[in-house]
């Protein structure tokens, strides 16, 4: 995962004063996102507690529906966006102790997370297309 | 276990390069897939016309399916550009930051930081708006 040794030379790379401010950015906008996200989980949570026992007439148009996502999916939803954000979080926090403490290790274990995070997003987002592929196929089939 | 480099700067070494371009690999990718998921979103709602204008117009009678359709029409056109301009900075964070580091350029590499910053604003500022959005309609 990490690498101890880091083989720096005079020609590579470095984190200059405008990266870091960069980076340190970054790491703020990361924990805004992290925390809305989090408070976002509470309220849905609380929305589908308060709706769920609720029937509801949709004012004026005549139409009586069940309101509010089931508890079960809003749950399972809510482990995948913790573990999403986990390790966004991980990334905002260790980037920025990297930065201030000029730790070239918790930098690169942010990195690691950033990229992480990323994958997680990406696996998840092939997963949704192949299942909505296969529902379009199996729309399309029962439809001849 | 921790190495505190003082007098020396940060570095962009190997480790760090390996995980900054695989990050910028599934970036690019998940950033090419939302342009591509944007298109498509919009070119089901063009060729399903007929069939959304038909329900709204039994769903809203107050409004004729024309407008109701140019309503959602809009929405769905203003969201589209927002989630693009997001992935056009994802797509050039993630660009800028793996030809920085191939080429060794900091001013490239900087660039995509630069870019990948404007995406998280942008992505903070819409998850404030989320929450508040959420606050009011749960009062």
């Amino acid at each position: 995962m990490e690498q101890t040794n880091n083989e720096t030379s005079l020609f590579d790379l470095s984190i200059d004063e405008a990266a870091k401010n960069h980076l340190k950015n970054i790491s703020s906008w990361v924990m805004v996102i992290v925390i809305s996200a989090v408070i976002g989980y509470v309220l849905a949570i609380l929305k589908a507690l308060q709706s769920r026992p609720h029937v509801v007439d949709s004012e004026g148009f005549g139409v009586s529906a069940k309101t509010g996502p089931n508890l079960g999916g809003v749950i399972f939803g809510i482990i995948i966006g913790l573990l999403i954000n986990f390790f966004l979080f991980q990334f905002a926090n260790l980037a920025r102790k990297g930065v201030n403490r000029m730790s070239q290790s918790d930098l690169n274990a942010g990195f690691y997370n950033l990229k992480i995070y990323f994958v997680i997003i990406g696996v998840l987002l092939i997963i949704a297309l192949i299942i909505l592929l296969l529902a379009v196929l199996v729309v399309g089939l029962s439809a001849h | 276990m921790e190495e505190n480099l003082s007098g020396l700067e940060l570095q962009v070494d190997q480790s760090a390069s390996k995980n900054l371009l695989g990050a910028a690999r599934w970036a690019k990718f998940l950033s090419v897939a939302g342009f591509i998921c944007m298109a498509l979103l919009i070119i089901c709602f063009v060729a399903a016309q007929g069939l959304i204008s038909n329900a709204l117009s039994q769903l809203v009678p107050a409004i004729t399916a024309e407008e109701g359709y140019g309503i959602i029409l809009v929405i769905i056109l203003v969201a589209a550009i927002i989630v693009c301009l997001l992935m056009y900075f994802l797509f050039r964070g993630s660009v800028l930051i793996k030809r920085g580091i191939e080429t060794k350029s900091q001013e490239t590499f900087n660039n995509g930081l630069a870019s990948l910053k404007a995406y998280f604003i942008m992505y903070g500022f819409f998850a404030i708006l989320g929450v508040i959005a959420n606050l009011v309609s749960l009062l």
